[in-house]
């Protein structure tokens, strides 16, 4: 798995941090022993919180700097005081080696800091263009949008991105958005420090390894890249170094080359993580969910007729290229889409086109693939998205009115039971860091005994300990008999957690592997719609 | 630095609670000030008597028991249309037209009082207030259903519904609803005596029960908005339609009935001025009273509390308005200029720029030498 790298032209093996750039002579650099960035003592409060506590963070020219830690460390309120977002409260920034003072985003660009955010800041109702001409530094009086077309083009062909610039945003698969956040980043603008906040979430791997590929090539041209991930493997796949934070403070920074996950991993969480999966065969149950022949006329990415089932005591994983249904067929067994054609039934019960709070009530959890737009209220306090949607199935309401005591007890329990690491509840969700806020989802989702789970990409964004606590999750709710879809684009997430996989591709399931002993490459193949040739070797 | 969530006291959440509101309270309250200060300075600059202006302001609004009275009478109005804005601003609805919902409640309440069998007091006030929230209740669920089955922008449908009303009153008053006996103005007869909402004494201060009732409906709203599943919903969709949607949340139906509840909540504002200030409906009832109503919720950021400190801070404004005009001979509209002043200063301090502004200032103030970097 781990890819060696070169350490930095002149580097001393193992000198201490503060030196390491020094000498550093790679592209373009020539400011001797000066690192690129400095960040000296930062330290960021939001009331009682510290967010950061005395950091210090040295990054060099041409070289990937992974910063790794918990959900809730405090890796993206650093980033996006670099990034001029925010202020800290004390603290300095040394940018080739003088203070400097970044107040706004626009001083950051002036530096040459671009940054992509955790979160998609696209507009969905605007093409892609017109997002492109927003992100501007200095937009000009009138849309030049002929002219932002073919810098658009020329960018998508640079980077082998199949996106039209006139395509409305909100019709684009999570992966091409996440391009267009970067693109709209290297666009026109002299980058000396890209800043990406967990970009691979929820990318395919091909498509992680398309961003990795151009990450090295930005490093060869002497950009500078802080990386925040939290699947370690990543990190030894293009990082040179790592900075691991805990709790706000900086807890050590290794070069990749001398370090180990284990290491890693223990920095991060303070000990060690037992990542194993006991999944213990279980018998055969009746079956929970039958979707047959599912259609829809209109989505981005129709269903053509996809039929499945999930029986009681397994995990079924869905493979497949982000855009090829997934998302339709996760709306329509949400209740948020209704089917032109076909049907689905909940241990018997036809629910074609129920709405949520009836398929809520039959014990379907469901965790959307987009928490920001779909899963939660943002500006809606903490305890309150812990019972969106569940408000009566856990009967927290007589006769209308809302029995707000129980509700925020009930809340804390499942917030402390999901670890939402948060010190008052009646803050809105909003400010929770994005994978706590994913644990207010799978708190919600997961906290009744759900019968059947519909899970998108649950683990987005969640750090190991977190992802690890999801799987047991989704486990405890096979072996106590009940169902679980997983829509995942982590095809290792697959194999490891499923009983079996099946291939989506072009709006229908196009192959099923059994997880058991799987064959990689027949799931890509399928996955890349080749199923004529292979489908004879797919169990159908 | 992170505690586990169930750990946490509720005592500590209502304390910080506590404080912030303490902050908003005095940031308010500077604004406020730096607003008159800007006023005096713009009302100096026309070389009027600005000691003598400030002065008939402050009498004419909190001066006397009187002043007192006229101030919460131009209050009443303007917060029980402020609360009704404010709820549908609360399901992330922009009604532009308490103005007009105003007018339906007070034109039903008119019918009511004036045309329907003699009532007893307090059946006939009850009695006008109903016949208010039915007519500001419709007036405000064509708009939301408008908006819900025929996706059209609130925005559009309230503001022009505003001069559908309007018309439909002024041809009321000139017409059908005439007083022959009114001194040839358009203008209805009186509401009758027993129909009128009276100004209750309380310790030697003039209460209107008008504002009474505004003060009910706020603690009720905010019953409804946080203690009921009703209210739980509307914030969702108020925060996010999406969420909503995929929370089972019928976004239609809740749409529909936050705009119909905030058009009621207008009406009865014109049932209450009908029966507790001018006792006549005429077309030119009301100065913009829905128009004020906004700015009123915009600037109570749509929370009852607010709301109800904005509509009695610009009630005393347009009494004390009038006193200037009155005293100082300095224009009434010199209100609207504090007013406007207030609101541009309160808008401006909310925006990132002066989050950003008020940063840089701290930065130098406390490190001069880095500011300058
Ligand atoms: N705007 C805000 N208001 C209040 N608290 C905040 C705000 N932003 C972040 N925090 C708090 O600061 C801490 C650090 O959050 P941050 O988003 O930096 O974490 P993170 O390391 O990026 O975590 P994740 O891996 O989950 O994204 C958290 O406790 C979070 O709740
Ligand atoms: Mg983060």
């Amino acid at each position: 798995m781990t890819i060696p790298h070169a350490p930095l032209p002149g580097e001393p093996q193992g000198a201490p941090v503060r030196d390491r750039a020094g000498g550093s002579a790679v592209a373009g650099c020539d400011r001797r022993s000066v690192p690129l960035l400095e960040l000296r003592g930062i330290t960021k409060t939001f009331g009682d919180v510290v967010a950061d506590r005395d950091v210090d963070l040295t990054v060099a020219a041409g070289e990937i700097h992974a910063l790794l830690g918990e959900n809730g460390a405090g890796k993206t309120t650093l980033v996006r005081v670099l990034a001029g977002l925010t202020h800290a409260d004390s603290g300095e920034i040394r940018w080739h080696g003088e203070p400097v003072h970044v107040g706004s985003p626009a001083d950051a660009i002036r530096l040459g800091i671009g940054m992509m955010h955790q979160h998609d800041m696209l507009v969905s109702s605007l093409t892609v263009e017109e997002n492109f001409e927003l992100a501007r530094p200095e937009p000009p009086l009138a849309l030049g949008l002929a002219d932002t077309r073919s810098r658009v083009t020329a960018l998508t062909e640079r980077y082998g991105v199949e996106v039209r610039p006139d395509a409305r945003v909100d019709t684009l698969t999570v992966g091409q958005r996440q391009w267009l956040n970067l693109l709209r980043i290297l666009d026109g603008r002299a980058i000396r420090l890209l800043i990406l906040d967990e970009p691979t979430a929820s990318l395919t791997q091909s498509e992680r390894e398309d961003v990795f590929r151009t990450l090295r090539d930005l490093r060869a041209g002497g950009v500078a890249v802080i990386l925040i991930v939290h699947k370690l493997s990543e990190v030894f796949e293009v990082c040179d170094r790592a900075t691991v934070m805990r709790a706000g403070r900086v807890v050590a920074t290794r070069p990749v080359s001398e370090t180990s996950k284990e290491e890693l991993a223990g920095l991060m969480v303070g000990h060690a993580v037992d990542t194993r999966l006991a999944g213990a065969p279980t018998a055969p149950h009746e079956v929970i969910l039958t979707v047959s022949d599912l259609r829809t006329v209109g989505a981005e990415r129709d269903l053509a007729g996809v039929s499945l089932e999930v029986h009681g005591g397994e995990i079924v994983g869905l493979a497949g290229v982000d855009g090829n249904g997934q998302r339709e067929l996760g709306e329509c067994l949400a209740g948020v889409r209704r089917p032109s054609a076909g049907t689905v039934t909940v241990r018997g019960a036809d629910v074609t086109g129920c709405p949520p709070t009836e398929l809520t009530s039959l014990g379907v959890a469901r965790v959307p693939e987009d928490r920001h737009e779909h899963g939660l209220a943002l500006g809606l306090r903490i305890w309150e998205n812990v019972h969106l949607g569940r408000s009566g199935s856990r009967h927290l309401v007589r006769r209308g009115v809302m029995d707000t005591s129980r509700a925020r007890r009930l809340a804390a329990e499942l917030a402390t039971r999901f670890d939402v690491r948060t010190q008052d509840l009646e803050r809105p969700v909003g400010e929770l860091s994005g994978g706590n806020q994913q644990k207010v989802i799978l708190a919600r989702e997961l906290g009744d005994d759900a019968d059947l789970v519909i899970a998108m990409n649950p683990t987005r964004g969640l750090d190991i300990a977190a992802t690890q606590f999801v799987y047991e999750q989704l486990m405890a709710v096979r072996s106590r008999g009940g169902g679980v879809l997983l829509v995942s684009f982590d095809l290792d997430e697959l194999l490891a957690l499923c009983d079996r996989v099946l291939v989506m591709s072009g709006g229908r399931i196009v192959g099923e592997v059994p997880a058991a002993g799987a064959d990689r490459t027949l799931i890509g193949m399928l996955m890349g719609g080749e199923h004529q040739q292979v489908s004879g070797e797919a169990v159908l | 630095m992170t505690a586990i969530a169930g750990t946490v006291r509720r005592g500590d959440a209502i304390a910080a609670a506590a404080v912030r509101m303490a902050r908003a309270t005095v940031a308010n309250g500077l604004i406020v000030i730096l607003g008159l200060l800007v006023s005096a300075a713009l009302l100096a600059l026309t070389g009027a008597d600005v000691a003598a202006a400030t002065r008939a302001l402050v009498e004419g609004s909190v001066g006397s028991p009187e002043a007192i009275r006229q101030s919460l009478i131009q209050a009443t109005p303007i917060l029980i249309a402020g609360l009704g804005v404010s709820f549908a601003l609360r399901a992330g609805l922009v009604n532009i037209g308490a103005d007009g919902q105003l007018y339906m409640g007070a034109l039903f309440a008119v019918i009511v009082a004036v045309y329907g069998p003699p009532l007893p007091w307090p059946i006939a006030p009850v009695a006008m207030l109903v016949a208010a929230t039915v007519g500001g209740f419709l007036w405000g669920a064509l708009p939301g259903w408008m908006r819900a089955r025929l996706g059209m922008s609130e925005v559009i449908t309230t503001l022009l519904l505003n001069f559908v009303a309007f018309w439909i009153v002024s041809w009321a008053v000139h017409d059908p609803l005439h007083d022959p006996m009114g001194g040839g103005y358009p203008w209805t007869p009186e509401v009758p005596a027993p129909a009128r909402l009276p100004v209750i004494r309380v310790a030697g201060f003039f209460l209107p029960s008008g504002l009474l009732l505004g003060l009910v409906l706020a603690m009720a709203i905010s019953f409804v908005l946080h203690r009921t599943h009703f209210g739980f919903g509307l914030r969702v969709i108020g925060d996010s339609p999406q969420a909503a949607r995929w929370a089972g949340i019928d976004v239609s139906r809740l749409t529909i009935a936050a705009l119909a509840i905030s058009g009621a909540l207008a009406g009865i504002a014109g049932a209450a001025e009908l029966a507790g200030n001018q006792y006549r409906l005429s077309d030119f009832f009301s100065p913009g009273f829905g128009f004020t109503a906004l700015v009123v919720a915009l600037v109570g950021r749509a929370t009852p509390s607010g709301t109800v400190a904005a509509a009695l801070f610009f009630g005393a404004l347009a009494a004390g308005g009038g006193s200037m005009e009155r005293i100082a001979q300095v224009p009434a509209s010199t209100g609207l200029v504090v007013q406007g002043t207030v609101i541009a200063i309160l808008v401006a301090s909310r925006s990132a720029a002066a989050r950003s502004f008020s940063y840089r200032l701290r930065r130098r103030l406390v490190r001069p030498d880095v500011g300058a970097a």
